[in-house]
């Protein structure tokens, strides 16, 4: 084993070092004060449980807090800033950063770095102090690692000054992700509030935001007054004829995704799709049962296609743009859950409930634009998440090429 | 003997549920609910009897041990005896010999005599003594092995349990004990899970239904309810606490099972309901209809049958008066609308019928639709309530209280979404008592409440398919917050910057990387690449 990593900071050359995480660092368990005694609760101290420890990379505050008398008279100790919170059971790995001090419970094997191990050095190495958790873990009720077997884990690391810098430097790059993460969540709530704007609410008849020149009042007409709905149906599986030279694209509720329809899973073979109406491009489907959360979801079809019975299609008519209507049916996809039968295992809507909807639109010029513009939105917000994506894999490649 | 004094109504219940602590570990809360009922009703009977014997012989006490031996002297005298005998039954109905009472029994149990024959003997002795406890015992079985190995462990068990009993004075305080055996009854409901959940409603439903029954007859002499799946009987004495003539109240009830029947019967006794009050049956309401003897229709019927059950659904019933008018019945494996119609053709055009049933009922299609139609039609679903899930013992799902009249003006249907208005307690819902007076003070005004109430024109109902589904006449969704948009600008301009500021950071310390190799630093430029796009 190479004791380099591929990629390292200018300057530096020397070989890392192996050692015992128990040598570098110090572990730590928690405890739990008497949840009986009202003394030792609701004091200053953080007190963690390992529910709490995922989502953030920094922690400074706890849901629950003890007194320093619940302190006492518990096994939990006052841990410093910079100890990387670590669980131990229930979910081994799940890891934070004290950015206060604090105490944890008995569900933490934390790790409390010395003068040779830098915080964030050891917290970007999450991924391996999982492995080997999950790996050396026992326990019959649930693994456990437990704090002896977490101080032997073999490590590799380099002088105090190259932990720092790649400390610093994978710290800059999860706080580059989270604000990338946070531009993309922003844009989606500006989508959102656009929504808001340029639909109406209920009760009235335009919106509170318009292109230039469109004044008229919106219409308000029933899906089943403006299309002739469709459902298909699931060829014969024991038939073979069915699925041999699939060639005609068969869609099914797991293949919408709220937008335009350009994969997917299965096709069917020309003896099946002369049983089914083959619908065109541009026409709009909606999921009608298939798991509650599944109730609503819509797909664009951007190829000819037929489709089974789980969804309604709509097909394109001349009054109604296809892509203003399933930014609208989008929108307001929790109508739709007010219609589910509410008391089966599985909820459904049927094709009525979906010919009574009731859709607002304007004239088709202004859709046209109201379209555009989601359409333009929407490709914005899927660049953001793309752009996600990649810094996130970007990490991903540099972890395994800065570390040994 | 001891004698616990003046105990309240709470601890007598909690005294009474402590005892079964003797019986709890030898068999579950569905056979031993049985002995300690069954034993509690005895005592309560025996208590009875003996002070009133007492005052009749102008003796007057509270000891119960002073009343047995004025009864025991009064019975060894001859001239005395018929004479008192007769006075006594004409007061309480039946007479147990001295030797049988409970008081004595016990006494027999401290001197380790005790014959579990000599109970049995009381037991038939009261079955025998009037129509009203007739088998009313027989679900008693004091020779079980659940009870013991030999008779010997079977005597002690039964010993036990009335050594237990006989520390608590339960004869004076009648409404007392009857609402004891009310907190016994939803304790063994409790205890059951699913198996025996079913013949007790817990009392804040039931309370809700016989307020909505009762609203503006509380002053009517001679008002009759009827109860078609009566369980316990629970149900249907509510009507007792909300009549301002409880004694003129007439108590129609079937039930199925023979055992639950035998509580009902004790549970109207200790509740002090009247002979000539009283009407249960034992049968099954998806059989033959009953009542068929006047009077057949109520002012009231209250119902909370066994959801979706299966019956036989056999084609003479589409003969039956019940069923006949709506052309179809009921699918075989869910009989919901079947107990509905029963229960509907035995309500009085000027009464109020409640019914819990499970939500499917207001939307399954098929023959249920039509007789879901049917009832729309000529307008007798007035109300649908929707409840929390997770407030009955033996199932979570959420449950429905429909109300129907007969001869309404009008076919709306008043909707209340009461689904979210609960007190989440250890392992169920419960309705307090703030929300039960929601609902039937918004039921009353019978005015929209909105995400609470929806009052739906008929024309609505037929615009939904005769589909009742609460959500698409009450819409609890709520609203989106509105984005400020002001807000949401500045904190993306602040974002984008703070966005700029990292990845040049980002972008000078990957300036410092190097590779040790070709293609690791061609992937390594790659990557700054992808900082130099910019936003």
């Amino acid at each position: 084993m190479t004791k380099q990593p591929e990629i390292r900071f200018d300057g530096f050359s020397d070989d890392w070092e192996q050692r015992k995480l128990g040598e570098v660092s110090q572990i730590m368990s928690g405890g739990t004060p008497s949840t009986s005694t009202p003394e030792f609760w609701n004091g200053g101290i953080d007190w963690y449980s390992p529910v709490e420890i995922g989502d953030q990379i920094f922690v400074n505050g706890s849901q629950k807090k003890i007194t320093e008398l619940g302190l006492q008279k518990s096994s939990a100790k006052i841990l410093p800033v910079g100890t990387v919170l670590f669980t131990s059971r229930a979910g081994i790995g799940n890891t934070a950063i004290l950015a206060k001090e604090g105490c944890t419970n008995q569900g933490f094997q934390s790790i409390v770095p010395g003068d040779e191990l830098d915080s964030y050095f050891i917290f970007s190495r999450t991924n391996e102090l999982k492995r080997y958790g999950e790996t050396n873990g026992a326990g019959s009720t649930f693994t456990e690692i437990s704090g002896k077997q977490m101080a032997k884990m073999p490590i590799l690391i380099p002088k105090m000054d190259e932990q720092k810098k790649i400390g610093a430097f994978f710290k800059t790059l999860d706080h580059a992700v989270a604000l990338q993460n946070c531009k993309l969540e922003e844009m989606q709530l500006y989508k959102k509030a656009m929504l808001q704007k340029m639909f109406p609410k209920n009760g009235e008849k335009v919106p509170e935001i318009r292109f230039d020149g469109f004044n008229n009042d919106w219409e308000q007409r029933k899906i089943g007054e403006l299309y002739k709905t469709y459902s298909g149906a699931t060829p014969l599986r024991s038939k073979k004829e069915n699925f041999i030279n699939p060639t005609t694209p068969w869609i099914k509720t797991t293949d919408l995704r709220n937008m335009a329809i350009i994969f997917n899973e299965e096709n069917i073979s020309d003896i099946a799709a002369n049983k089914l109406k083959l619908l065109p491009k541009n026409t709009v489907l909606i999921a009608m049962y298939g798991g509650f959360n599944q109730i609503g979801r819509t797909g664009l079809l951007t190829y000819s296609a037929t489709i089974n019975q789980a969804l309604t299609a709509l097909e394109p008519i001349d009054d109604v743009n296809s892509y203003f209507l399933i930014t609208e049916l989008n929108y307001r996809v929790n109508e739709w859950k007010k219609l589910a039968a509410s008391s089966r295992k599985d909820p459904n809507i049927t094709k009525k409930d979906v010919e009574n909807f009731i859709l607002y639109y304007p004239d088709l010029e202004e859709q046209q634009k109201i379209g555009a513009f989601f359409k333009s939105l929407d490709d914005i917000i899927d660049l953001q998440n793309n752009k996600v994506k990649k810094l996130k894999e970007m990490k991903k490649a540099l972890l395994q090429k800065m570390f040994v | 003997m001891s004698q616990v004094a003046t105990t309240t109504s709470k601890t007598l219940s909690q005294a009474l549920w402590n005892s079964a602590d003797i019986l709890r570990s030898k068999m579950d809360a569905n056979e031993y609910k049985t002995y300690l009922l069954s034993l509690v009703f005895y005592k309560y009977l025996s208590d009875k009897m003996l002070l009133k014997a007492s005052e009749l012989l102008e003796s007057d006490t509270d000891d119960l041990a002073q009343a047995q031996r004025n009864f025991e002297e009064a019975f060894a005298d001859e001239e005395l005896r018929d004479e008192l005998i007769n006075a006594v039954k004409e007061d309480v109905s039946y007479v147990i010999e001295p030797k049988l009472t409970f008081t004595h029994l016990v006494d027999m149990v401290n001197k380790g005599k005790f014959q579990l024959e000599d109970l049995a003997q009381g037991f038939r002795e009261i079955e025998q003594s009037s129509e009203i406890f007739e088998n009313l015992f027989e679900d008693v079985d004091l020779y079980s092995k659940k009870l013991g190995p030999n008779s010997s462990k079977q005597n002690q068990t039964i010993s036990a349990l009335m050594k237990e009993l006989a520390t608590l004075d339960i004869a004076h305080n009648g409404d007392m004990l009857g609402d004891a055996y009310e907190y016994l009854i939803g304790e063994f409901a409790a205890d059951s899970g699913k198996k025996a959940g079913e013949f007790y409603t817990p009392q804040p439903v039931s309370q809700l239904m016989t307020k909505i029954v009762m609203q503006g007859k509380e002053n009517q002499k001679g008002f009759s309810v009827y109860d078609p799946t009566m369980g316990s009987g629970s149900l249907m004495l509510n009507a007792k606490k909300y009549s301002n003539e409880p004694g003129t109240i007439g108590y129609f009830g079937q039930e199925l099972n023979t055992s639950t029947f035998n509580l009902a019967r004790m549970n109207m006794i200790l509740h002090g309901v009247d002979i000539e009050n009283q009407h249960l049956n034992n049968a099954d309401t998806l059989d033959g209809d009953w009542p068929t003897d006047e009077p057949t229709n109520f002012e009231a019927v209250l119902m909370n049958p066994p959801y979706s059950a299966k019956w036989s659904a056999e084609k003479g019933f589409l003969d039956d008066p019940r069923f006949s008018s709506y052309g179809v019945l009921a699918p075989k494996s869910k009989a919901d609308f079947a107990f509905l119609l029963h229960g509907f053709y035995h309500l009085k055009d000027t009464g109020t019928m409640a019914i819990v049933l499970p939500h499917g009922v207001l939307f399954r299609g098929a023959a249920e639709g039509k007789i879901r139609q049917a009832l729309l039609d000529q307008g007798a679903i007035d109300t649908v309530i929707g409840l929390p899930a997770n407030i009955f013992f033996n199932t979570s799902i959420p449950t429905t209280i429909i109300i129907l009249k007969k001869n309404r003006s009008s076919r709306d249907v008043f909707f209340i979404d009461a689904s979210n208005d609960f007190e989440k307690a250890k392992t169920q819902n419960n309705l307090t008592p703030e929300h039960i007076e929601k609902i039937l003070e918004t039921y009353i005004k019978r005015e929209n409440i909105e995400k609470y109430a929806h009052l739906a024109s008929f024309e609505e109902i037929v615009e939904n398919d005769f589909n009742l589904n609460i959500p698409r006449y009450v819409d609890t969704f709520e609203e989106e917050e509105p984005i400020n948009l002001t807000e949401l600008s500045n904190s993306m301009r602040a974002t984008n910057k703070a966005i700029v500021q990292a990845e040049t950071e980002l972008y000078d310390m990957m300036k410092e990387l190097t590779a040790n190799n070709d293609e690791t630093a061609q992937q390594l430029a790659d990557l700054m690449s992808l900082l130099q796009v910019g936003e």
